[in-house]
């Protein structure tokens, strides 16, 4: 039996007095897909965080791939790839150069032909020798996307990813990640975005003030009853 | 599965931080020009006087490591914006490498721009101010490198925490420049023996003061990096 992509139980985060995630479990399998909703404030940053493991929960246990995140962090972190609200590149390197940089922290093997091969597959080849500074949003999108997947990540994280994203880039960006879905690598996409959310998911969760408060299975979901959820569950804390 | 290890990130790191600075020449560009000025400033201050010689020895190894203090804190602080900007640092955080790792290639790379600096700026003192260390050119290399060394150790511990506060130069200098005094001291003492035809061993108090302020800043810099770092 293989190990699930997320097993996390009972996982809580404050930040100072305000408890921004408390006592969530979730599991999610392998190749699975799950949308994670919620009003600002909600935790759906937080939670990312954590499951990012660019974040240590206060209480709680988290597994990635079967690795538990503390005593395992390296090859746990190695895992996972990570699309934020930042590009997480440097502008004044190349588009290449900055694929080859993570590649080589993350150990991929054959590093330039990887990266070579991703600028070519999310349409960046004309511009592999360009600084990063001078791409529009779009692109950069897609640059932090072959950044998030150069070393083949089984468990990808996006949180927001349509942010600033003009219409063609959002269709873009939605169908590469229906691309790179594959029976290896699970995704967790954090969005206000229900329509999308749904579309590109197997399931959903509604974090409200740090709890998961709805869930269900995005092909039987109207994205009608997860906006009466939000309005339901009502603001932050 | 493979991972790379504590070398190997730092070489990748530190040779990332000279990509950069390789593609834009920020930082040393406007080191060299502060720099520059710094020493075009106190040569015409010191006149044309017949203590001139004597002044020059006297304010050459101040005017040095006035100039290697300032122009740090300016590279330093810009090498850490450049990770700020893309939030890359927390990629950094988040790749599976020792993140001890991050700093001491962030320091080397930090401690390589520092160094080219101060190769142009060492024999742009000596032809401003006519004056030079005699044939102690290795010694004083040796400080150079110890006391730079320690400045860098300290200013790329600063940067971070600077950086994960949101806060820029202005605070760095207000952080570094006190906490890195007794190197920079100890530069000036030992430069200036040097520049008065004195050995090492003449000043070995200071010697001992500086490298031992840069291993206790290098040291504790390893040792709390990471939760520096910590989000």
């Amino acid at each position: 039996m293989t190990a699930p992509a997320i097993a996390a139980a009972r996982l809580s985060r404050r930040f100072g007095q305000i408890p921004a995630l408390r006592d969530v479990d979730l599991r999610l399998e392998r190749g699975e897909r799950l949308a994670l909703f919620g009003a600002n404030g909600a935790g759906k940053t937080t939670l990312i965080r954590i499951l990012g493991l660019g974040l240590k929960p206060d209480s709680g246990s988290l597994s990635i791939d079967g690795l538990d995140s503390k005593r395992r962090a390296l090859e746990a972190r190695a895992r996972i790839g990570w699309l934020a609200h930042a590009s997480l590149l440097y502008d004044d390197l190349t588009a290449r150069q900055n694929l080859e940089f993570w590649g080589r922290l993350y150990a991929v093997e054959g590093v330039k032909a990887r990266a070579e091969r991703l600028l070519d597959e999310l349409g960046l080849a004309g511009y592999a020798d360009e600084s990063v500074s001078i791409l529009s949003r779009g692109l950069l999108q897609r640059l932090s996307l072959a950044r998030a997947l150069i070393h083949e990540p089984a468990l990808l994280l996006l949180d927001e990813p349509f942010t600033g994203l003009d219409p063609d880039a959002a269709d873009a960006l939605r169908q590469r990640l229906t691309a790179i879905h594959s029976a290896r690598t699970s995704l967790i996409l954090a969005t206000h975005r229900i329509e999308d959310g749904l579309a590109l998911t197997d399931r959903w969760i509604m974090l409200t003030r740090g709890r998961i408060r709805a869930s269900g299975l995005s092909t039987e979901t109207d994205p009608r009853a997860v906006k009466e959820a939000y309005r339901a569950h009502g603001r932050p804390a | 599965m493979r991972r790379v290890g504590f070398l190997r990130a730092t070489w990748i790191v530190a040779w990332k931080d000279l990509q950069l600075e390789w593609r834009t020449f920020d930082v040393l560009s406007s080191s060299v020009v502060f720099s520059v000025v710094v020493l075009l400033v106190f040569q015409f201050a010191m006149g044309g006087g017949p203590g001139r010689q004597l002044a020059a020895e006297a304010l050459v190894p101040g005017v040095l490591w006035l100039a290697i203090g300032f122009s740090s804190v300016g590279g330093i602080a810009r090498s850490m914006d450049a990770e700020r900007r893309g939030d890359t640092l927390a990629g950094l955080f988040r790749a599976p490498i020792d993140r001890a790792a991050i700093y001491t290639g962030k320091l080397i790379g930090n401690a390589v721009r520092l160094a080219l600096l101060e190769l142009i700026l060492v024999p742009l003192a000596v032809v401003f101010f006519n004056a030079a260390p005699g044939q102690a050119w290795w010694e004083l290399v040796f400080v150079l490198a110890l006391c730079s060394f320690g400045l860098c150790a300290l200013g790329t511990l600063f940067s971070a925490i600077v950086s994960r506060v949101g806060r820029g130069e202005a605070l760095l200098s207000t952080l570094l420049l006190p906490a890195a005094s007794p190197l920079l001291l100890a530069g000036v003492t030992m430069t200036g023996a040097l520049f008065r035809g004195e050995t090492l061993a003449s000043v070995g108090r200071w010697l001992g003061l500086a490298t031992g302020f840069g291993l206790l800043y290098f040291f504790v810099a390893l040792a709390t990096f990471e939760f520096v770092l910590e989000e």
